[in-house]
């Protein structure tokens, strides 16, 4: 195991020490991570890496293999533009928490903020708290699961892929439908919530499934004055 | 982007000054902008009191010290100045014996008179606020002895500037002007604030500047003047500003805060039974919590507030 103690050193040289201290089957542990930003960014290598305390925005955006787990609360956009790897977050997460992920997955046990999952393009999310305003906002793949409640607009504009929530949802986005789960999802959620120790691991049965209603695919000619004026 | 803090001792003042705790949080925000740094505080009161903060700008100590005491005989023949002190841009006056320190007419006269010569630019007038602020980082306050302020609660702001120039009158936190105790700091962007501007100028209001933050201040304190208390103000002005924001306001006993529709601009809120931080981001509750102190994030289109 590695320790990295984040007090007095600079991001890159912080950052760097991850890299080299990762291994496929080591340990990088972070100390004393203070709520900075751009902790443990850009990383292209297996290996797990944790972080003891509260981390800032982009923790662990654009990665690759590795599994991070959070021990502690995460600023704006935490695992953004993942590809593959994991990030399990033990606290909350702010807003756009998993942006445009492309792969991997990221769980966060508590909540997360507005703008969660949006543009996803891949991957799968799983809060087990609540999220805020326009979560799964414009999404085109992927799975997005959320225990608790939603804010307002939710799965706005998507193209493809699945939203599940658990509690209350504030408000669906434009082209955004409830449809029956099948047999498919029921086992994935059972899985995925059963694997992590999810928000006490709820019953699938206790989730509706929001999808697209794939009516904004193409231009309608009832829009037309709508456009026009707008244009 | 710009980085805001709130701070309230729920128990009356603390041994560490406000000053102390709101300059530490707001030095860890210069990230979020670098352009001025400013801090509202709240301190001690007594009847007939009012402190006047404003800028002074001088090429010599003598030229200053001349234009301090054309002020203060400008001043003086309203109210009775009890101190006048100058130091690098910003001047203090401290009035005694106001008979109705809250009267917007009295203040009114007071910010004329004070203007009406020598470019001195009005930052606050209150029984318990003063407001200081300067170009630069936080560090560049420490001339004005801020740390040392002790007090009960404030707001700081670390500035990126967008919507005006990068001057004194320009960084926050704005004073809404005539009201005594009454300031402001915002993060984010209005779209309708000339509107607003035009409106409450037809209503006799004054602004000191044309940027859009100083709105939301006289916005709030003119919803108060007619009745609103200070949460129903704050719901009010989600529906009736548009733009991006989350703000934050002190009036002489409370502080509370605003967050717009679609949730644009961060805040974090660390609470315990003595006092309440609010701060754009998590590194600037550092300074003033103990690890492992839960800190929660509003949601969109909500407001709270705090009283003492």
């Amino acid at each position: 195991m590695v320790q990295i103690d984040c007090k007095d050193k600079h991001i890159t040289e912080i950052n760097k020490a991850i890299k080299a201290g990762l291994t496929s089957d080591g340990e990088v542990v972070v100390v004393n991570p203070g709520s900075r930003h751009n902790l443990g960014v850009g990383i292209n290598q297996p290996g797990k890496l944790t972080f003891e305390g509260n981390v800032g925005y982009f923790c662990g955006g654009m990665l690759k293999q590795a599994d991070i787990v959070v021990h502690g609360n995460c600023g704006w956009s935490v695992g953004s533009d993942m590809m593959s790897g994991s990030i399990v977050v033990h606290g909350n997460a702010s807003a756009a928490a998993g942006a445009a992920i492309r792969g991997g997955l990221l769980v966060v046990h508590g909540n997360a903020g507005p703008r969660t999952g949006i543009s996803m393009k891949g991957g799968t999310i799983v809060i087990g708290g609540n999220v805020d305003y326009m979560s799964g906002f414009i999404m085109q793949k992927g799975v997005f699961i959320i225990c608790g409640n939603t804010g307002e607009a939710l799965g706005d504009s998507m193209y493809q892929g699945r939203i599940f929530v658990r509690g209350k949802i504030a408000e669906q986005g434009n082209d955004a439908v409830e449809k029956a789960m099948d047999e498919a999802d029921k086992t994935l959620l059972t899985e995925l919530l059963t694997k992590y120790q999810v928000a006490g691991i709820p019953k699938p049965e206790e989730f509706k499934k929001i999808v697209s209603g794939e009516q904004l695919y193409n231009f309608s000619i009832k829009d037309f004055e709508l456009w026009r004026v707008a244009l | 982007m710009c980085g805001i803090v709130g701070f309230m001792y729920k128990n009356g003042a603390s041994a560490v000054p406000l000053g102390t705790q709101l300059s530490a949080m707001a030095g860890t925000l210069g990230s979020r902008g670098l352009d001025s740094t400013g801090l509202a505080m709240y301190g001690k009161t007594s009847k007939g009191h009012l402190v006047l903060r404003a800028q002074l700008e001088a090429a010599s100590g003598e030229e200053g010290e001349g234009k301090l005491s054309r002020l203060r005989e400008r001043v003086g023949k309203l109210v009775t100045v009890k101190k006048a002190t100058w130091t690098k841009h910003l001047a203090r006056l401290e009035f005694t014996g106001v008979e109705d320190p809250g009267n917007l007419d009295t203040l009114r006269q007071i910010t004329d008179a004070a203007e009406s010569a020598d470019d001195i630019k009005v930052f606050s007038i209150g029984s318990a606020m003063e407001i200081i602020k300067d170009t630069g980082p936080a560090p560049e306050l420490d001339v004005y002895e801020v740390k040392s302020f002790v007090g009960t609660h404030g707001l700081a702001h670390t500035r990126l500037a967008t919507e005006s120039i990068v001057d004194t009158c320009s960084s926050h936190p704005f004073w809404a002007r005539p009201f005594a105790d009454i300031a402001v700091v915002h993060n984010g962007q209005l779209t309708n604030h000339n509107i607003l501007r035009k409106h409450f100028e037809r209503r006799g209001y004054h602004f000191l500047t044309t940027n859009d933050s100083e709105v939301i201040a006289v916005y709030i304190a003119d919803k108060l003047l007619n009745g609103r208390n200070l949460e129903e103000a704050l719901n009010d002005s989600i529906n009736d500003l548009d733009g991006t924001f989350t703000y934050l306001i002190a009036t002489e006993k409370s502080i509370g805060f605003a967050k717009d529709r679609f949730a644009t601009k961060p805040l974090v809120i660390a609470e315990n039974d003595s006092f309440v931080a609010l701060a754009s981001e998590e590194v600037a509750l550092a300074p003033v919590i103990t690890k492992g102190t839960e800190v929660w994030e509003p949601t969109a289109r909500s407001v709270r507030t705090w009283s003492r």
